[in-house]
């Protein structure tokens, strides 16, 4: 059984004409342990899906099932990252985020257990030395780093990551797909990575849904093992056959709109 | 200190140079006399005046934190309340002594309901504003938690929305203050006792201009150590360590 299953998930917020905001008919399964890449262009319900499936936002129709059982509200079991630096409670330290979480989530835990396990996933991310921090004395790297040290403290089954690593420079984002992958190579835990960047796509996920104005297009397997070089020629042709997907889908009426 | 010197400096020569008699502007110096010897009675009246306003304004932030929280949770409701608040807020809380007085009689519970009515309104328009603006992400990373409702409120709304209460707990402290002189003002001691507002009443009635003056600087220095020790103690521990607010 797979450990998520999508069926017919539809939600629109507007519709026009010419087109809607949102996503329709939108089916896909995800097994444990595994990395699935969403891929579009800008609007085209990619966070509106992870929405979804975190139990953020209610579907008009179709169903969401986790372990064979339908989801419909926000739960730690589906733990989100989302867009934007200002996730961390800014009243609690670095460390005290963490625990909190943990302590909220599992109310019978005890304090010293807490504090072990705060500094195991810290020392994971390479932040061990900055536990004592409030996230105003954090960069925006190291927030990032955070931001996974605490959803995987939490133990959700699903992490569901909003373009996570989008604030930041490209060193620091190479960096983080590493921390990822590095993270991922430990746990073991199922990440659905909403993105629009072809590049980090296909180095971290193995299966990749492409969407194009609210429809899932493709669901494709990535062929090619880790790790993924860019100068393999098969990562290139792969390069090629997703970025022509999303040529297809650019919105011409919106360009010549820019040109006029 | 400095800017108190300045003060007494400007009160003294403002009295000297105009010549106004003892009965308009007291002297500084009569003015101390006046408060010493009129210690006893002066801390009585402040301590009943602060335990009047303490009481009042526990119930009217424990009001306003429920009304601001079933706003957040109800759409119908939040548009209730935007226009109850824009009816009332402007309304001194003064201006409904004479109706409570005809709820409630002549005594302590009319004060009470003024010092309430007076500070609750500022308490909720500061607390609403502070859980809407609080960011999104936070809220929905306890949403996330599992948390939602009271245990949402009170884990994450209300820490992240604290330079906003601190805020509305100012600005609720100093209505309170005001309802409470002003309703003794008005019409006197509330009970058997008396507050400071009541201490105002009498020697402004015998004209004892001395012991008027003495009253205000109790009310005064009651802000100055309500604002120095307690608010900006309160502010340097939380919002200013945490740079929740711009220092």
């Amino acid at each position: 059984m797979p450990l998520i299953r999508v069926e017919s998930l539809t939600k629109i917020y507007s519709s026009t004409k010419e087109g809607f905001a949102g996503i329709r008919e939108v089916s896909f399964e995800v097994n444990e342990g595994e990395v699935v890449g969403v891929i579009g262009r800008s609007g085209c319900g990619k966070t509106t899906l992870l929405r979804c499936i975190a139990g953020f936002e209610s579907s008009d129709s179709g169903k969401i099932l986790l372990d064979g059982k339908s989801v419909s509200r926000p739960g730690p079991d589906r733990f989100m990252i989302f867009q934007g630096l200002d996730q961390l409670f800014p009243w609690l330290s670095l460390r005290g985020n963490l625990i909190f979480a943990m302590k909220t989530v599992n109310k019978d835990a005890n304090m010293k257990e807490l504090q072990r396990k705060a500094e195991y996933y810290l020392e994971l991310v390479g932040l061990s030395e900055w536990g004592d921090c409030y996230p105003y004395q954090l960069s925006g790297g190291m927030k990032q780093r955070a931001f996974l040290a605490r959803a995987l403290s939490v133990n959700p089954r699903l992490l569901l990551l909003d373009e996570p690593f989008g604030s930041l420079d490209a060193l620091g984002r190479k960096a983080m797909q590493d921390l990822l992958l590095r993270l991922w190579g430990k746990t073991g835990t199922t990440i659905i990575l909403v993105t629009h960047d072809i590049d980090e796509c296909i180095r971290l996920s193995d299966r990749i849904l492409v969407f194009t104005k609210g429809t899932l297009k493709f669901n494709l397997i990535n062929p090619l093992p880790r790790p993924r070089m860019s100068e393999d020629p098969a990562y290139m042709d792969f390069y090629g056959k997703i970025s022509r997907i999303l040529e297809k889908d650019a919105n011409l009426k919106w360009a010549n709109a820019v040109l006029r | 200190m400095a800017l108190i010197f300045a003060m007494a400096l400007l009160w003294e020569s403002a009295r000297i140079i105009g010549g106004y008699s003892e009965l308009l502007l007291p002297s500084i110096s009569v003015v101390a006399y006046s408060l010493l010897m009129e210690k006893a009675e002066l801390l009585k009246n402040a301590a009943y005046s602060l335990k009047l306003i303490g009481f009042g304004l526990a119930v009217a932030v424990v009001l306003a934190m429920l009304l601001a929280i079933l706003c957040m949770s109800s759409r119908a409701l939040q548009g209730l309340f935007t226009d109850v608040m824009a009816v009332m807020h402007p309304l001194p809380g003064i201006a409904i002594l004479p109706v409570a007085i005809l709820w409630f009689g002549i005594g302590v519970n009319s004060v009470v309901f003024v010092i309430v009515f007076s500070a609750v309104w500022p308490l909720l328009n500061h607390f609403y504003t502070g859980f809407r603006s609080i960011p999104k992400n936070q809220v929905e990373v306890g949403k996330n938690l599992g948390l939602s409702g009271a245990k949402l409120a009170f884990y994450v709304m209300l820490p992240a929305s604290l330079p906003h209460i601190l805020g509305g707990l100012r600005t609720g402290w100093a209505r309170a203050w005001q309802a409470s002189v002003a309703a003794e003002l008005v019409f006197g001691a509330a009970g058997g006792h008396g507050g400071l507002g009541w201490y105002l009443y009498k020697k402004r009635f015998m004209m004892e201009t001395p012991g008027v003056f003495a009253g205000m600087l109790v009310i005064i220095a009651i802000g100055l150590v309500v604002e120095y020790f307690i608010f900006a103690t309160l502010e340097n521990l939380t919002v200013k360590k945490l740079k929740q607010v711009i220092d």
